[in-house]
């Protein structure tokens, strides 16, 4: 019943919480008996695939889960786009979204009106602009989970999971832990986009120098692979047992484009000479400061991520014949 | 096309009847397994994730009355129709009996006017 359990597991932090307990027992009798049911029929203990067949027929945990929670609608273009069993979760990711852009927004601009170069529309257009794209990017993410669960309804496999080293980790946590990961990164693509490509960042004041704009290919690649691959976690839970290999690649590169930066200072150009003494304090405080920040925190992790992954390829050997 | 407008026209039409026949299966006391096979014994399949969020919506809005008893060493949670549920689920099979006879009135008056104009032309 390893098997059952997990998928109780899987479903449970998406049930409505004063009714968690509840709906569990009434899912995991109904379980057992369509199990023990077949079991009857075969005359026999029911194989790891069997039993997974039948968790298959009552759909993913997201799906289940969506199941029980009120109508909260549906996202439909004449066709149905996100159907009602994930909408809630589609609202919810919405939501988290918008916080999360509406405090980095004004987080920057109170750094930056420190200074005194933006306005207040500045404000509002760059909050529009980034809800309106991380929104999309949203939605075509439960768009292609919705597809994915109308093609496969009754794909839910967990024995691969579970003959795999991932299967230590909870698989929730991971698969929570994916699903922030992506989120971070498509809140932070329209900023990396901002602060990497745009020519003039500070009204006039002062230019980002070449050096600077040379960071936006790498930055970006990053970024959107490790979107993807989160995507892939999210989808496909056996992916997560490369997670660690995945965030060394991904500080790696970030410590060499962090690295390449610090060198290649000072970071802003004066074009109006009234501002000399605020980009003078950008590139010192903000430039300067920030990347070194940076740099130490990103080789903290790459080295963090590189002890774990030794640690782990350690065990695997001493488990080796 | 035409085969997913079929589905969704389909799927709309047996929702209202899954509500009638869940109720009236629950006349007599049942727990979930027994009965989801007992609607598809009778052709009305239900799939696990449909049933039971339902019998919950059927409970809160006071139409079913549901309870934990232990059974074959399992506790399991037994459904049965609420008084409320009985006074509605009679109610209901009225409408649906006068439905039934409208459309088939329709259908009589509909196929015998093709018939008429059948004969007309030929």
């Amino acid at each position: 019943m390893e098997l059952l359990n997990r998928y109780l597991r899987s479903v449970k932090p998406l049930l409505p919480r004063e009714e968690r307990e509840d709906i569990l027992a009434e899912l995991s009798e109904e379980i057992r008996s369509a199990m023990d049911e077949r079991e009857r029929a075969v005359g026999r203990p029911l194989t790891e695939a069997e039993q997974n067949e039948i968790l298959g027929q009552f759909g993913p945990p997201l799906v289940v889960g969506g199941r029980y929670r009120p109508s909260e609608g549906t996202l439909s273009f004449g066709k149905e786009i996100i159907g009602r069993e994930i909408f809630p979760f589609y609202v919810r990711a919405l939501k988290i979204q918008l916080g999360l852009s509406s405090a980095v927004v004004c987080v920057v601009f109170a750094t930056m009106s420190f200074w005194q170069l933006v306005g207040f529309d500045d404000l509002l257009r760059a909050l529009a602009l980034q809800v309106s794209i991380q929104g999309s990017v949203v939605t075509l993410c439960f768009a292609y989970v919705q597809s994915l669960v109308r093609r496969n309804p009754g794909q839910w496999d967990l024995t691969q999971a579970a003959n795999h080293p991932a299967h230590k980790d909870s698989s929730w946590s991971l698969r929570f832990e994916a699903i922030v990961q992506f989120l971070v990164c498509a809140a932070l693509l329209p900023w990396l986009h901002t602060a990497f490509g745009v020519a003039n960042v500070l009204s006039g004041a002062g230019v980002v120098t070449a050096a600077w704009h040379n960071a936006y290919w790498p930055v970006m690649g990053a970024t959107v692979a490790t979107m993807l691959f989160s995507l892939a976690r999210v989808l496909r839970q056996e992916v997560s047992s490369y997670r660690r290999q995945a965030n060394l690649a991904l500080d790696l590169v970030m410590l060499a484009t962090s690295i390449y930066l610090l060198l290649s200072g000072p970071w802003l150009t004066v074009v109006n000479p009234a501002k000399q003494q605020e980009i003078r304090a950008i590139n010192e405080y903000v430039f300067r400061d920030g990347l070194i920040a940076s740099t130490i925190t990103i080789a903290a992790a790459a080295v963090y991520e590189a002890f774990k992954l030794l640690k782990r390829s350690d065990k695997a050997g001493k488990l080796e014949p | 096309m035409g085969v997913d407008q079929f589905e969704n026209l389909r799927l709309e039409l047996r929702r209202g009847c899954l509500v009638v026949a869940v109720l009236a299966a629950l006349r007599t006391e049942k727990y979930g397994y027994t009965l989801r096979k007992e609607l598809s014994e009778h052709g009305m399949e239900m799939d696990e994730g449909t049933l039971y969020p339902l019998l919950r919506r059927l409970e809160s809005q006071g139409l079913l009355e549901s309870e934990w008893r232990e059974e074959d060493r399992r506790k399991k949670r037994f459904y049965r129709l609420s008084e409320q549920g009985e006074e509605i689920l009679g109610r209901l099979l009225a409408e649906w009996k006068g439905l039934d006879k409208s459309l088939e009135g329709i259908l009589e008056e509909t196929n015998h006017g093709a018939t008429e104009s059948i004969s007309a032309v030929g």
